[in-house]
């Protein structure tokens, strides 16, 4: 009998219940929403939407495939396909943030013409297939029931403050909201939009009224919501909202393109010949292998996720500035790369494990097992900037049980001196490429060894031990 | 039907306003008296009264709960 996990983040909605049997994703329905699925697959909008990739590919399992571990425990059981990786709302850029509330409301827009409207409005109800967005929570849909989109507060939370956050004030969500899994709520956003900045695109509307409204309006919900049903709050009237919402959210930018990372790759002090030298050297060393699941740990403009990539698996591409990923996340758009999942953030402090007994949503290293770590320019970066001993990075390395390539910058390299400047002389007597050696030596056995060119970098291929 | 997020009313006035000129109207149409609620100064300083009551007496229960 195979292992029946329950997915830790799938309670809040009682209705439904996702849990996992082996590779497989399962979702259990209860009686309600059996029949919204069933309604959902019958109507024109949702079937093109999977097809066109929009929203996770789902089945229903034949009563009698249903697996012996939870038969007789839900009314249907629907199977979704597996998406590569799991990525959460706060390791998005802009961009992503963006696309993927545009897909949430058209998504929305298509159902409410069938009759058909969504509980709630939740930016971790988007997952990603490479760089493009998926709409994962199919229980979510149900039969229209006239008054307001009840999702509309969520939405504003986890989608559309992010958004306004950035776009008119140029502060990165990303960290705010992976302090608040719920996003910020509607007097928070007034007390930052205060003065003048009300009335910025959006913000008068959807946050100073919308706290107004909540600290005005003190009856029950529910009473409200029957009483604008029967004041005439039609299905066209949600409609307008959700129109005027995805107008406002395509018109969003954000103007903090310009970082220093941008330039990285025009300043960047090696030589082309450096640089020709690693490419090859990543190509001989997944020459004939397969990659499988592959992540690249500070990937900048992602050149070499690409090459990875192109030899198939699927490429978790990451790194800590954001406009950097969103410049990556848009280029793979526009050149229809579609298995590079390009995601922001600090690796001196990775995504933690989040949410209700920190089961909700899990640490980014216990997300899967890469079978391939690209570690390219970034020991100088957690060894020297941010202090962590060579041993422990290189353990870190060994803990996430894949095959390893990693590029070792010593102290005389620019770049490595550019971090050195920062610190007092002689901090880091054993930051030397025989003391990396042999620490590699100690976890993982050294396949290949390469110095590059310019003679002050060093890259290695290494398979745990 | 049920629906498992609280429905907030504040936020439900807020999505009928986004909806335009329509929407207001309907939350004109609730009735008189909320919508003079949501306006006006001396409702809101009504409103605020009854919250801070309210806080108080939640303050003080929960004082009693710790003594």
């Amino acid at each position: 009998m195979s292992d029946v996990r329950p997915e830790p983040a799938s309670f809040r909605d009682p209705a439904t219940r996702i849990f996992y049997l082996d590779r497989r994703v399962l979702r259990g329905l209860d009686a309600t929403a059996a029949q919204d699925w069933e309604q959902l697959a019958a109507t024109r909008f949702f079937p093109k939407l999977m097809e066109e990739g929009g929203a996770v590919r789902t089945t229903t399992l034949d009563p009698a495939d249903v697996p012996v571990e939870v038969a007789g425990q839900y009314a249907a059981v629907i199977e979704h396909e597996r998406i590569p990786f799991i990525s959460y709302p706060y390791e998005w850029t802009f961009a992503q943030l963006r696309d993927a509330a545009i897909l949430h409301l058209e998504i929305l827009l298509a159902a409410l013409e069938e009759d058909v409207t969504m509980k709630d409005g939740y930016a971790f109800n988007v997952q990603w297939r490479g760089p493009d967005p998926v709409f994962i929570d199919i229980g979510s849909f149900e039969r229209i029931a006239g008054g307001p989109w009840i999702g509309y507060r969520q939405f504003c939370q986890t989608f559309l403050y992010p958004l306004l956050l950035e776009a008119h004030l140029g502060v990165s969500f990303q960290r705010i909201l992976m302090g608040h899994l719920d996003g910020l709520d509607p007097t928070e956003m007034r007390r930052i939009f205060s003065g003048r900045k009300k009335f910025k695109k959006g913000v008068f509307r959807h946050v100073y009224l919308h706290s107004i409204a909540e600290s005005r309006v003190t009856q029950g919900g529910q009473a409200i919501k029957e009483d604008l049903k029967k004041s005439g709050f039609s299905k066209e009237l949600t409609k307008a909202t959700v129109t005027k919402l995805l107008k406002l959210v395509r018109k969003l930018h954000s103007k903090r393109a310009d970082s220093g990372w941008k330039a990285y790759r025009e300043t960047c002090s090696y030589s082309d010949e450096d640089r020709n030298a690693k490419e090859r050297f990543l190509r001989e060393a997944i020459d004939g292998t397969d990659v499988g699941l592959a992540w690249d740990l500070g990937c900048n403009d992602g050149i070499y996720s690409r090459i990875v990539a192109e030899r198939g698996g699927y490429v978790v591409a990451v790194d800590s500035d954001d406009v950097t990923v969103d410049v990556l996340y848009r280029s793979l758009r526009q050149d229809g790369v579609t298995n590079i999942l390009p995601l922001v953030m600090n690796l001196v402090d990775p995504s933690p494990a989040r949410g209700w007994r920190g089961e909700e949503r899990s640490a980014f290293t216990d997300r899967d097992q890469p079978d391939l770590v690209l570690a390219l320019a970034l020991v100088h970066h957690l060894a020297i900037a941010a202090n962590v001993p060579l041993g422990q990075v290189v353990s870190w390395f060994r803990s996430f049980g894949g095959r390893l390539i990693v590029e070792f910058v010593e102290p005389h390299d620019p770049m490595a001196q550019r971090l050195l400047g920062n610190k007092p002389p002689g901090m880091f007597p054993d930051y030397r490429v025989d003391v990396f050696e042999k620490l590699l030596e100690e976890h993982f056995t050294i396949d290949h060894r390469e110095a590059l060119p310019s003679g002050s970098r060093t890259l290695f291929t290494c398979t745990p031990r | 039907m049920f629906a498992y997020l609280d429905a907030n009313s504040g936020s439900l006035i807020a999505s009928a306003i986004a909806a335009g000129f329509a929407g207001i109207a309907v939350v004109f149409k609730l009735g008189w008296s909320r919508t003079v609620a949501f306006f006006s100064p001396k409702h809101r300083r009504a409103a605020k009264e009854a919250m801070a009551a309210q806080s108080l007496a939640t303050d003080a229960d929960v004082a009693g709960d710790a003594t």
